[in-house]
């Protein structure tokens, strides 16, 4: 068992979770996020969490125990050492009073004849280490508690759409394995308006803004601010158009309005937005709307993604394959089909939001909070123990200073140097 | 204005060079006073590379730290700002200059020739963590650059005998000078990595999305993590020490400047070279 609490070992595993993580940046970027959920990645989280726990166990134990004065420390290798005449009363005054005078806080051993003083600086960093190895726990813990009851899901809104937040609603969701299904509210979810807003060359959608209710509540939540509603925390995750098409029959009556979420296209695509959809008869339909249409040599692309010049262009086939209508659709077109006609007739929002319950978090953060304040303590307020011990001697009073720093010790020697510097000065005109 | 942030830049540039080129005379030639001369050159440069930041960011209307001709510029005005207070402090740590002045201006000058377009900043990307972030990425480079450079001089003093060399501080309070700022970059890039995790939960909703800059500076603070524990628990020190702080710097350069450049990521932003934002 005493491995577990071995320094070596977790020297090791550190290695070991460093050559893992570098290996795990050589797979391609579709892959990498299944390098860091296998079982081996989680193997080895484990046995660090393992690792740490007991280390710091074993660290706090040492801590509450070293709690006295090391006696043998004070006359090891005297950095310092000087008989006085004075009296050892008076000696013992000037010591005390000097190291208080410097903000050391002293505890102090008296023997026959014989006193000893430690005197300390940054004490409380002396747990900067532990506290250190906490907040690495208290990280892991949290995203165990979070993989274990996490629920993300992305739910697609149209403007004017309702929607209950129930697990069949979300286009796509992750589940922990112990999130309960009546973690969802059931409540509707109903999305109003989209307001989009543009930057300066009116060439880019900068900001959207969702307004709509969640149960009886109404929010407005732009992209830039997220909303923590209900114990979940919600987010704008993407923005795209949907097409209006009516249907028609034969005798003028309206069948049918479909709306077609489109989604935005990459590379040199990323100003249209397109999209695969079944229209009733079976026809497999992919279209793909350029917002601000532009012709170059015979190609089509959209100049901006903002809608100012739509066109809607259209592949419809038959249940069997074959082509049924190519082409393009402004605004108000119609294409006429066998059973009915379709009119291309408006343009509408969607928002996708993703839905976030993650309990972990403030576990998670409050480690990364006692990981910075440790670390900080550490480095930036090492821990200074001056020992001074002070005897009666035949010729008078003899003082013997040594001293100790948890971190840059040849730094703190120079530092002791200059306190026993003024302590002599002080001591001799006593 | 681009014009004028150019002429600042260039004009640090030279400066520095100046310096550089009297660091070295002044190491050469055995002149204390040269070495002077080449600070006060390194402290007049700073103020046209620090009014080539100040115009740039009136250009741009946010804070200059996307794209590389953003990011090198401060970066390196922070370092050569963070150096010139410390050997203000403590004069024996002036011979750094050697290294620091020109790994600075070859940063800057890769920096000022490329994009100079102003990228819009996304609205997620106006918050208060995301300037905890970046301003601590940069307090973690300078660090780390002067805590390598120490150590760099800790094995050059090993083998070498020169004037610059013998004006630093003894061997064991280099040694000891480079822990002390590799540990601060430490405390630095933990800071910089907990805001930067911190920032994107609430802009994206992941607090952690194995990014490949995310997992390079992971890998970075892994690398500190394991000089540290070497250090304090195994009692590394000396040469063995130095090699490994050298790593640390070398794997945090590789985190903050080549990732973007072989990998795609949310940090592109931070430093394509086409100043694209998809």
């Amino acid at each position: 068992m005493r491995i577990l609490a071995s320094k070596k070992l977790a020297l090791i595993l550190i290695i070991a979770l460093t050559i893992y993580s570098v290996w795990g940046m050589l797979e391609p970027q579709d892959k990498r996020f299944e390098v860091f959920s296998t079982p081996v990645f989680y193997l080895l989280v484990a046995i660090f969490f393992i690792n740490t726990f007991s280390c710091t166990i074993k660290q706090i134990r040492i801590l509450l125990k070293g709690n006295g004065i090391n006696p043998q420390y004070s006359s090891r290798e005297p950095f310092f050492k000087v008989v006085y005449t004075s009296e050892l009363d008076d000696i013992y005054f000037g010591v005390t009073s000097f190291l208080a005078k410097n903000k050391y806080s002293l505890t102090i051993e008296e023997e026959k004849e014989k006193i000893i003083l430690k005197a300390e600086k940054n004490k409380i960093s002396k747990w900067s280490s532990v506290f250190f190895h906490v907040s690495l726990l208290l990280v892991i813990i949290g995203v165990l508690v979070s993989l274990l009851f996490k629920m993300d899901g992305i739910i697609l809104l149209v403007e004017g759409q309702r929607l209950s937040e129930d697990h069949g609603s979300y286009v796509s969701i992750t589940e922990g394995p112990l999130f309960r299904e009546e973690g969802h509210t059931g409540k509707h979810i109903f999305m109003q308006k989209i307001n989009l807003y543009y930057d300066k060359q009116n060439k880019i959608i900068n900001e959207v803004e969702d307004v709509f209710t969640f149960g009886e509540e109404q929010f407005t939540m732009k992209a830039s601010k997220p909303l923590n509603v209900k114990g979940f925390s919600i987010y704008h995750n993407k923005l795209g158009y949907a097409v209006d098409l009516k249907l028609v029959n034969t005798k003028n009556q309206q069948i049918q309005v479909i709306t077609a979420p489109l989604y935005r296209g990459k590379f040199q695509n990323h100003n249209n937005y397109e999209g695969s959809f079944l229209l009733p008869g079976g026809y497999p339909v992919k279209a793909k709307l350029y917002p601000d249409v532009q012709n170059i040599m015979g190609q089509l692309n959209s100049k901006t993604n903002i809608l100012k010049n739509p066109l809607l262009s259209i592949d419809i086939k038959s249940s069997v394959g074959k082509s049924v209508y190519t082409g393009n659709l402004a605004q108000g077109a119609q294409v006429k089909l066998e059973d009915y006609s379709l009119t291309f007739a408006g343009i509408s929002k969607w928002s996708a939001l993703r839905l976030v319950k993650e309990p972990g978090i403030p576990i998670i953060y409050s480690g990364f909070f006692i990981s910075v304040f440790s670390v900080g303590m550490m480095f930036l307020f090492p821990v200074k123990t001056v020992y001074v011990q002070v005897t009666k001697t035949l010729t008078g009073v003899k003082v013997i200073v040594n001293g100790k720093a948890s971190r840059f010790p040849a730094a703190f020697r120079e530092e002791l140097e200059i306190i026993c510097s003024e302590l002599n000065v002080e001591l001799e005109a006593d | 204005m681009v014009l004028y942030q150019i002429i600042m830049y260039w004009l640090a540039i030279g400066l520095y060079v100046i310096s550089t080129v009297l660091y070295v005379i002044s190491n050469d030639f055995h002149k204390s006073s040269l070495m002077r001369w080449a600070t006060r050159f390194a402290v007049v440069g700073t103020v046209p590379h620090g009014i080539g930041i100040i115009l740039r960011w009136i250009e741009a209307g946010h804070a200059p730290y996307t794209q590389l001709y953003e990011v090198s510029a401060t970066n390196t005005w922070l370092s050569m700002a963070f150096y010139l207070f410390l050997q203000s402090r403590n004069k024996r740590l002036e011979p750094l200059g050697i290294i620091i002045v020109p790994v600075s201006f070859l940063f800057l000058a890769a920096g000022v020739m490329s994009s100079k377009e102003v990228l819009e900043i996304p609205p997620t990307f106006q918050t208060y963590w995301l300037f905890v972030h970046v301003l601590f990425a940069k307090l973690a480079y300078g660090a780390t650059l002067i805590g390598a450079g120490l150590a760099a001089f800790y094995l050059l003093k090993l083998r070498f005998k020169s004037f610059i060399l013998e004006k630093l501080p003894d061997s064991d309070v280099t040694d000891e000078l480079s822990y002390k700022f590799m540990g601060v970059g430490f405390v630095f890039n933990t800071i910089m990595i907990v805001a930067g995790s911190i920032w994107a939960k609430s802009a994206w909703g992941s607090y952690w999305s194995w990014d490949p800059i995310e997992t390079w500076s992971l890998i970075a603070w892994l690398i500190y993590g394991i000089y540290l524990h070497l250090r304090r628990t195994f009692g590394w020190r000396g040469q063995r020490a130095a090699w490994l702080a050298l790593l640390t710097f070398g794997v945090m350069i590789f985190a903050l400047f080549g990732i973007v450049l072989i990998y795609p990521s949310i940090h592109e932003l931070y430093l394509n070279p086409k100043g694209k934002i998809n």
